[in-house]
């Protein structure tokens, strides 16, 4: 359990964009694996498990907010980077680009979140990231795709000079 | 989707992810040398990978690892449970010798259902026999130790 907490509470954070709501969610996880245990196959690694066991945790809660989040923050494009507004070289040279980042990544649907952390901050593949999620792997590789291509058009300046 | 109808950021991304067609993937590396543009959006396609993976990791609070495993509870209810194997008493007991369980049943006080505390003294000889001298012959026992101490005696 020590080994999985962080991958639990990361994607907890990554898609409740909320700490104490990804203790809870890590709590709940654990719990449910602890009462399904006997369900598991111990041929079949445990990583992917604990990842769909805490991806779909993350979604049951989020299936009552989504309309609150929807209905209650209609100010939420304000918060995109605005690659235009900023000063890209100054937050590149700064070493924001990461905090741009992170504030882009919240605009993501919150799938979309949690299938780039399994990707990038998890080091899944695509087939481990499908069998976490229960998505296709299709699906898995278009939705990561468009979730750069987004990510890079608020990032676009910021990049350019990061990867200079 | 044919290589038209992509931009250059998608064209990029599809490159690094080994998704072209070879065919494309060759055009696209022509035009990494022939277009500016290919080759900024290559490099910005691998700058985003890069700020993605290198993101600073999301350390959970101390100690919440093991708060969780604190308030898990020790078995699991329902009927796989029961599939598993008996209480934690019971296989804990389940290695001990028919003497030692029947001290450690008097010491955790599970001894109770005795009728009296001779009673209890009683047993506890009879389950100290083999270690000491009896200084009377052994009963035998009808029903094991451990179910007449779970168990309480069997009523007649």
């Amino acid at each position: 359990m020590v080994r999985f907490t962080p991958l639990v509470y990361r994607l907890g954070v990554r898609m409740l964009r909320s700490e104490a709501e990804a203790e809870d969610v890590s709590q709940e996880v654990f719990l449910r694996m602890h009462r399904s245990f006997e369900a598991y196959d111990p041929t079949r690694p445990l990583g992917p498990w604990v990842a769909r066991t805490a991806y779909h945790a993350c979604l049951r809660r989020l299936e009552g907010t989504a309309r609150i989040e929807r209905a209650g923050d209609p100010e939420a494009l304000d918060a995109v980077p605005d690659a235009g507004g900023k000063d890209p070289e100054k937050a590149a040279l700064s070493g924001e680009a990461s905090a741009l980042l992170l504030r882009a990544l919240e605009e993501l649907p919150a799938q979309d979140r949690a299938l780039l952390d399994l990707r990038y901050q998890e080091g899944l593949s695509d087939a481990e990231v499908s069998e976490a999620t229960g998505i296709p792997v299709g699906t898995v590789k278009t939705r990561i795709f468009r979730a750069r291509v987004r990510l890079r058009g608020w990032l676009e300046p910021a990049l350019g000079r990061h990867g200079t | 989707m044919t290589e038209s109808s992509r931009t250059l950021e998608e064209l990029a991304e599809a490159y690094l992810d080994g998704d072209l067609p070879p065919g494309e993937a060759l055009a696209f590396e022509r035009d990494l040398a022939s277009r500016p543009g290919a080759a900024a959006a290559l490099s910005a396609a691998l700058a985003l990978r890069d700020l993605l993976v290198s993101l600073p990791p999301l350390a959970p609070p101390p100690g919440l690892a093991q708060r969780i495993a604190g308030s898990l509870p020790l078995r699991t209810p329902g009927k796989a449970s029961e599939a598993v194997g008996p209480s934690p008493l019971r296989a804990a007991l389940g290695g001990l010798g028919w003497a030692f369980r029947g001290t450690i049943l008097a010491t955790l006080g599970t001894a109770a259902p005795a009728a009296s505390a001779s009673a209890g003294m009683a047993q506890l000889r009879w389950a100290l026999g083999p270690l000491g001298a009896p200084a009377e012959p052994v009963p035998r026992a009808r029903r094991p130790l451990w179910r007449r101490a779970l168990f309480g005696r069997r009523a007649r």
